[in-house]
């Protein structure tokens, strides 16, 4: 899976959409991208209980260090998140793009601009079929 | 489970993500079938998988308000707060105020 930045993520998936308009699927996937944030949870969680086996004193910062069970309570509704985008056709054409917070609205409306213009492409068989 | 209806598939797609945002399994998928000149769009957290279908043209801007709105919940994306207007950058400086500051008396020559 290839990671591209935004720009060019939107140019491969149009140039997709446009080439493989005949016959296929084209799967756009979006998803939560909390992996970075798991991942932190689960080192301090594994500190805290590396730190009791070995019965050495526990810094506050450790002890107070979410759990991977225990979502953070104040930060919880106010933790933003960056979204993983994902565009596969096949087994050859897979590109993926993470989008954080602050770039969504730009990146919507390329993303708008992108699905309108293949619109075209997108319903041709209705636009033939009612001439 | 198919919905026909936009408002109830909006519906059931908030009550979804209410509760298993947080998942990592939870997802949003647009099936873009060029061939069969559709749409399909599918929520899901592999427990519960909401499906509609958008087949015609006029519908495209139904399709983007639901990739915005999926797009923030799945960010949990905060109001944004409008940064106040800088101060204007004519302000006179302060200083002992001399009527022809910047002018410049030419001496004659004897």
């Amino acid at each position: 899976m290839t990671l591209l930045d935004n720009e060019e993520f939107l140019t491969r998936l149009e140039a997709g959409i446009r080439a493989n308009k005949d016959s296929g699927t084209m799967f756009v996937t979006m998803k939560r991208y909390s992996w970075d944030e798991r991942r932190k949870a689960k080192k301090a969680a594994k500190a805290a209980r590396a730190a009791d086996k070995s019965g050495s004193d526990v810094t506050m910062a450790e002890a107070d260090a979410p759990t991977a069970d225990e979502p953070t309570e104040g930060s919880a509704s106010t933790q933003e998140y960056p979204c993983l985008m994902r565009a596969e056709y096949g087994r050859k054409f897979k590109i993926s793009t993470l989008i954080h917070p602050d770039d969504t609205d730009k990146f919507l409306e390329r993303y708008a601009g992108v699905v309108k213009r293949c619109a075209d492409v997108l319903f041709q068989t209705t636009a033939e079929g009612a001439e | 489970m198919r919905i026909r209806d936009n408002d109830t598939f909006n519906e059931k797609v908030n009550l979804l993500l209410e509760s298993a945002v947080e998942k990592p399994s939870t997802r949003y998928v647009a099936s873009i079938r060029p061939s069969c000149s559709e749409i399909r769009l599918k929520v899901t957290d592999d427990r519960v998988c909401l499906q509609s279908t958008i087949d015609k043209q006029d519908d495209i801007k139904r399709f983007l308000m639901l990739n915005r709105a999926m797009m923030e919940k799945l960010q949990n994306r905060q109001p944004r707060v409008a940064k106040p207007a800088p101060a204007s950058a004519t302000t006179p400086p302060t200083g002992h105020g001399k009527g022809h500051a910047g002018k410049k008396k030419k001496k004659g020559k004897k």
